[in-house]
């Protein structure tokens, strides 16, 4: 040892925190001795003098702002898979409605369907009453409500129009 | 000041701030270990860019069990791999034009070693190593890392960190000794085999 500074850890493989690390190399940058007797076990462990290069101004805030712009992306993009989603489940909602209508329909008794068929027959006001309906409730900024009735059952639904459903 | 976890936890949510204090606080470390595994400023922009979109497409899925910079130091170590595997083998001759790192202190040819000269040797040796090995001797010469913590961030065991290690300055060692001679301090230059000591 030439007293200038511990260069044990390294000498001995030992693990040296950054800090203490950076400390180290800024000496060993500036002591022909200390690098004399590192380089003398081992030139690789000269590579410990690259602990105290600094990082070139600017860089940090480059790689700033593209993580903060990069993170607004990903939120909006997220946004966006939420609505998707909501819209994909609303309409399978709507879906699955009218379908256990058409199946309650379908399944009904002869005599009932026969029955309706016969006040359906243009002899009632109710029979003339379309039996589906979709209308569009209102249109607030990016957002469309529309109701959807079936029967006595109706659904109000929201659609974003970004979707162009 | 708020706390890691909790940044992290808001973040998560979509607070823009919190993401954005995030990014202050873990920048240093990210872009400090691109470059020492790509060995240029501009690889190191890119590849930390790519380490904050994979973060924040992951951190919804960040166990918080775990400790957040060896998940971090995965990212980079994964990206900056990546990259390296991607632009294929190259020498780097640092371009002219490209940032002068700050040592913080003028050279005098006596004593000072001019760590810009070292940076091109080991940009130049380290070719010569596998990423993993290139990624092992970083983590663990320069950053200071613990091989145990290598081994959670390199998905690895530790006897595999210690054997990239041992195969990483054994071929720094060879070249340094047979390449760059006028680095390696008088102690270390063997005498010529006619006894002439220059």
């Amino acid at each position: 040892m030439n007293g200038h500074a511990d260069l044990a850890p390294l000498l001995g493989g030992a693990d040296l925190p950054l800090e203490d690390r950076k400390r180290l190399a800024a000496h060993l940058c500036a002591c022909a001795a200390c690098r004399a007797e590192i380089a003398d076990k081992d030139p690789s462990l000269l590579f410990v003098l690259l602990a105290a290069e600094g990082i070139p101004d600017g860089i940090e805030e480059r790689v700033s702002l593209a993580a903060v712009a990069s993170f607004a992306h990903e939120r909006r993009g997220a946004a966006r898979r939420r609505i998707a989603w909501a819209a994909l489940a609303a309409s399978l909602a709507a879906a699955a409605v009218l379908g256990a209508y058409m199946w309650r329909q379908a399944a009904a008794p002869a005599p009932a369907r026969m029955a309706a068929a016969l006040v359906g027959n243009g002899t009632t006001e109710a029979a003339a009453t379309p039996t589906g309906m979709i209308e569009v409730l209102d249109s607030p900024g990016t957002a469309e409500v529309v109701e959807i009735s079936v029967g006595d059952l109706e659904v109000f639904m929201i659609f974003d129009k970004a979707m162009g459903i | 000041m708020r706390d890691e976890g909790e940044l992290i936890r808001a973040a998560a949510g979509g607070d823009v701030e919190a993401a954005g204090e995030l990014v202050r606080r873990k920048r240093e470390q990210v872009v400090r270990v691109a470059y020492q595994v790509t060995g240029d400023w501009e690889d190191a922009i890119d590849v930390s860019q790519s380490v904050f979109i994979r973060l924040w497409k992951g951190l919804g899925r960040y166990d918080p069990a775990r400790r957040f910079d060896t998940w971090l130091y995965r990212i980079t170590v994964n990206a900056a791999i990546d990259f390296v595997r991607s632009s294929g083998p190259r020498l780097q001759p640092l371009p002219a034009g490209s940032p002068e790192p700050v040592s913080g202190r003028a050279s005098t040819p006596e004593s000072d070693l001019d760590l810009l000269e070292l940076r091109r040797a080991f940009a130049r040796l380290s070719e010569r190593l596998a990423p993993k090995q290139r990624t092992a001797f970083v983590l663990h010469e320069i950053e200071g890392l613990e091989t145990a913590e290598i081994a959670r961030i390199m998905d690895v065991a530790e006897s595999t960190v210690r054997n990239h290690l041992l195969q990483a300055r054994r071929v720094l060692r060879s070249g340094m000794e047979q390449e760059y001679p006028e680095l390696v301090p008088h102690s270390r230059r063997r005498p010529a085999p006619d006894g002439d000591p220059s």
